[in-house]
């Protein structure tokens, strides 16, 4: 394998960023722990959801609201708190790294700084992924039961999707941590982001809910296309809408890359004037 | 009449095992396969007041468990034993009055504050009269020389210092015995000495009675006059420090860095030349065969030394050595 | 009493110690505070769009849910301000951190808890302050209606936080589950307890007392029940002593780390 590899080919680059995943998948699963943590933070998360929205859907008297039924909605936050639970930290390793010089040492090594980042966040991902995703199906099964509504066929382009969805978030996320460049904490965005996410992105509730006023701001930022769009396929697929996902993550990801390498630059031509 | 006594203290601790991997950890949560660990096996002994005891072993032989089983921080398994006439494990509260302990590896002095701060803490905590209190201060002060660091906040402080006020803290309330575990840990020669000396002054001054565990030679012959060496829970030898010199520690290592190059047909009378390399050599001495400072004039006299270093033998050696001559004179007592 | 009284000068002093240590961090500890608060600012922000559109759940209306949170908040504030160890006590048993504290000649359990403030939870204790001023009714009864219910919680959480920790006396290492336990109980007392019934709802009065740290008080503030805050009372008395027997019988088993230095 070794006396195959051809430095810089595409083959080369992809066996190496898979290395990275494995190490890193296997990593996480030491900490089987983390998993269940999670595992158990998204069953309270989907039983109180559940719980909430069956008691609104009934006050309201309505079989439908904004579009979704109330085993929709149910299974909405699977998939929503899933991506959520699951997505990569890595403003909060980038500010260390930045911080403590480690930055400097690792952009000597022959890999792109960002792609490594990405690739190693998301070995982490899957696992936890795996583990949120079979805790949350179980709760949202026994209070919503069986979700007739699910395209289970179209769940490669849904599973696409979301990793876009994660690239998006990684984005934007990895500026945050390089803010480090700039400011001595980067933890007021980081907390910002996070919280812009839960209302903003659909944590909390799908923006089929949110006033019509809300809802038209938070369809033109970004933070819908982490959380919202998937976890909205996921329940009630459309193809239409599906390509029309693709076209906003992609611009998304086209302009918050362009933006991210851009910050990457500045940031370490500063560092190597002020030698890391 | 002895003012500490311990009889057949035992304590066992459960350890939870298990198997490597995802599995493991499944199997351990749903079916925890225990293995109990004998830390302290039955130990007996009597300490007078006014006594400086050590109590030595490597690690892990169960030195800090009995110090804790007799300051009431950890229950026994079985056994008795007596503080001041107080069951330390039944009446801690009453106890933790009238002794004070300082435990190397766990830290009383608060990280952020200045020690000052802490004194006072401790004067709050004991319920010292202010005056006495300050009169106590001031003393302790002068005898740990304190008077530069008392208002430094403890994490600028060098661990040799910080050990000082350590220590300090816990003589302020007059306790009448002194548990010390590792107080020496980490420290360096002139941080160990410096500490010695004072604790040596407090016992001599208040006929304190220390009670001092160690893994540490030098701390035995520097402190104690009598002094118990346990192994793997037990007790393999109690007796005055002395004797143990007498019979165990006889051995020393001197290491010596000459200023011109050894020759190669170099040798020692009465001892054994461990190495020997271009510019030093290694000797292994037993002092009953010739005393440490005849060998040094003797070396001193060879050739100009750059530098000359005079070791004890590790702990590890001298407890070997003990098993030895129990096994040779078929004791199953301690050695006496 | 007068010993009673001895230990809560002790504990004053604590504090004071305690707040002298976070005074050398201002920065970082202003720094979390803020955090904080825009971490509780934004639930309210949710469910303000959420009324926005839906007019009540359970009962619960806006009004209802900002006092909850003023609650929740506050009775969490004053718990890890002052006893800024109770959520360390897994950490504290586990790695043999009470060995300290068993030498000195005071209450072991309340020493531990007070020996620490905690930074974080001050931006908690002013966001429960601040709730009071969009939800409070300004007579002379009601703000102190208000902070006996917080201050009621607040052992309660306390409470929780040590029987949980305990846990660490039998299993070893139990942060974890330490943790795990004490975000459970938070996460459901944010939420109106009329969501929940049956088992649920019993385990939310019982195993896990989210109900009495936010549902019951505001149920208190809003009916003005005296037999309520008699029971809340009453809870809080019985947590306290279960509290302190659990400790008790937990500390014949403290290990005091010593079990993870055993040479094998």
């Amino acid at each position: 394998m070794i006396a195959e590899t051809k430095y810089g080919t595409i083959s080369a680059n992809f066996r190496k960023y898979y290395a990275v995943v494995r190490i890193n998948t296997q990593n996480s699963l030491a900490y089987t722990w983390d998993a269940v943590s999670q595992g158990i933070l998204i069953a309270i998360f989907i039983l109180i959801f559940a719980r909430l929205w069956k008691v609104t859907f009934a006050a309201q008297g309505a079989e439908i609201i904004g579009d979704l039924t109330l085993r929709q909605t149910i299974w909405y936050f699977v998939w929503a708190e899933a991506i959520q639970l699951s997505k990569m930290n890595a403003s909060f390793k980038m500010q260390e790294e930045v911080q403590d010089g480690s930055l400097a040492y690792t952009l000597g090594r022959p890999y792109n700084y960002l792609l490594y980042h990405f690739f190693s966040g998301v070995g982490e991902v899957f696992v936890r992924m795996a583990s949120t995703l079979a805790f949350g199906m179980v709760i949202a099964w026994i209070e919503a039961g069986t979700p007739s509504f699910i395209r289970w066929e179209t769940l490669p382009l849904l599973l696409m999707v979301t990793v876009l969805a994660l690239v998006v978030d990684f984005c934007m996320s990895a500026m945050i941590g390089l803010t480090a460049f700039f400011f001595e904490d980067t933890m007021a965005f980081r907390l910002i982001y996070q919280k812009l996410l839960l209302v903003l992105g659909g944590v909390l509730l799908p923006l089929d809910f949110l006033p019509d006023s809300v809802q038209t701001v938070a369809r033109l930022l970004p933070f819908n296309a982490v959380i919202y769009a998937p976890a909205r396929l996921f329940v009630a697929w459309d193809t239409s809408q599906f390509l029309e996902i693709l076209a906003v993550q992609g611009f998304w990801i086209a302009a918050l890359g362009f933006l991210l390498a851009l910050f990457f630059r500045f940031g370490t031509q500063r560092v190597s004037i002020n030698g890391g | 009449m002895p003012i500490i006594t311990l009889q057949e203290l035992k304590k066992v601790f459960r350890l939870k095992q298990k198997a490597p991997g995802l599995r493991g950890s499944f199997r351990a949560l749903l079916r925890p396969e225990y293995q109990t660990v004998e830390a302290v096996k039955g130990i007996s002994l009597e300490m007078e007041q006014g006594e400086l005891l050590a109590f030595i072993g490597p690690n892990g032989a169960g030195k800090s468990t009995t110090i804790k089983m007799l300051t009431g921080i950890l229950y026994p398994s079985s056994g008795e034993a007596s503080v001041l006439g107080y069951i330390p494990w039944q009446q801690r509260r009453e106890l933790s009055y009238h002794i004070g302990s300082i435990f190397g590896q766990k830290p009383q002095l608060w990280y952020h504050l200045p020690p000052i701060d802490t004194f006072e803490l401790f004067a709050h905590l004991y319920e010292l009269e202010p005056s006495a209190f300050r009169q106590r201060r001031d003393f302790l002060v002068e005898a740990f020389s304190l008077e530069e660091l008392l208002h430094v906040p403890v994490r600028k402080l060098s661990l040799g210092q910080r050990m000082r006020c350590e220590v300090a803290a816990s003589l302020l309330h007059r306790p009448r015995i002194l548990f010390l575990d590792e107080p020496t840990i980490g420290l360096d020669v002139v941080a160990k000495q410096k500490l010695r000396e004072a604790i040596k002054l407090l016992h001599e001054q208040e006929k304190l009675t220390i009670f001092l565990t160690s893994h540490d030679v030098g701390d035995v012959e520097a402190l104690c006059r009598r002094v118990i060496v346990i192994n793997h829970g037990q007790v393999i030898f109690d007796d005055t420090t002395s004797a143990l010199k007498r019979r165990f520690l006889h051995k020393k290592i001197i290491s010596v860095r000459f200023g011109q190059p050894v020759p190669e047909d170099f040798s020692v009378k009465n001892a054994t030349l461990l190495k020997r390399g271009e510019w030093g050599v290694k000797i292994e001495l037993d002092t009953r065969v010739r005393p440490v400072d005849n060998l040094i004039q003797a070396i001193m006299n060879y050739a100009p030394v750059m530098d000359i270093n005079v070791e004890d033998p590790p702990m590890e050696d001298v407890i070997r050595e003990i098993y030895a001559v129990e096994e040779t004179i078929h004791l199953k007592e301690p050695v006496r | 009493m007068q010993r009673l009284n001895k230990e809560l000068r002790f504990i004053g002093h604590l504090i004071k110690l305690g707040l002298a240590g976070l005074m050398e961090y201002r920065a970082s500890f202003l720094m979390q505070a803020v955090g904080m608060f825009i971490n509780n600012g934004v639930y309210l922000v949710f469910w303000m769009l959420f009324f926005d559109r839906f007019k009540d759940v359970k009962g619960y209306q806006l009004e209802q849910i900002f006092l909850l949170f003023g609650f929740v908040a506050l009775g969490f504030g004053i718990a890890y301000t002052f006893a800024g160890n109770a959520g360390r006590l897994a950490e504290f048993i586990a790695q043999g951190r009470l060995d300290y504290y068993l030498t000195l000649p005071r209450p072991v359990l309340p020493h531990v808890l007070f020996s620490r403030m905690g930074s974080f939870s001050v931006g908690d204790l002013t966001f429960g302050l601040m709730m009071y001023f969009f939800v409070g009714k300004f007579d002379l009864l009601s703000p102190i209606l208000y902070l006996v219910c917080a201050v009621l919680a607040a052992v309660i959480f306390v409470s929780f936080s040590v029987i949980t920790g305990c846990l660490a006396f039998y299993f070893g290492n139990a942060s974890f589950v330490h943790m795990q336990l004490q975000n459970t109980m938070i996460t459901f007392s944010l939420y109106p307890i009329g969501l929940f019934q049956g088992t649920i709802r019993l385990i939310l009065f019982t195993l896990i007392p989210a109900a009495f740290v936010g549902a019951v008080p505001v149920e208190i503030v809003q009916t003005r029940s005296p037999e309520l805050l008699l029971g809340m009372i009453g809870v809080a008395i019985f947590s306290v002593l279960l509290m302190t027997f659990v400790f008790q019988v937990g500390l014949r088993r403290y290990e005091s780390g010593s079990a993870l230095h055993v040479n094998l």
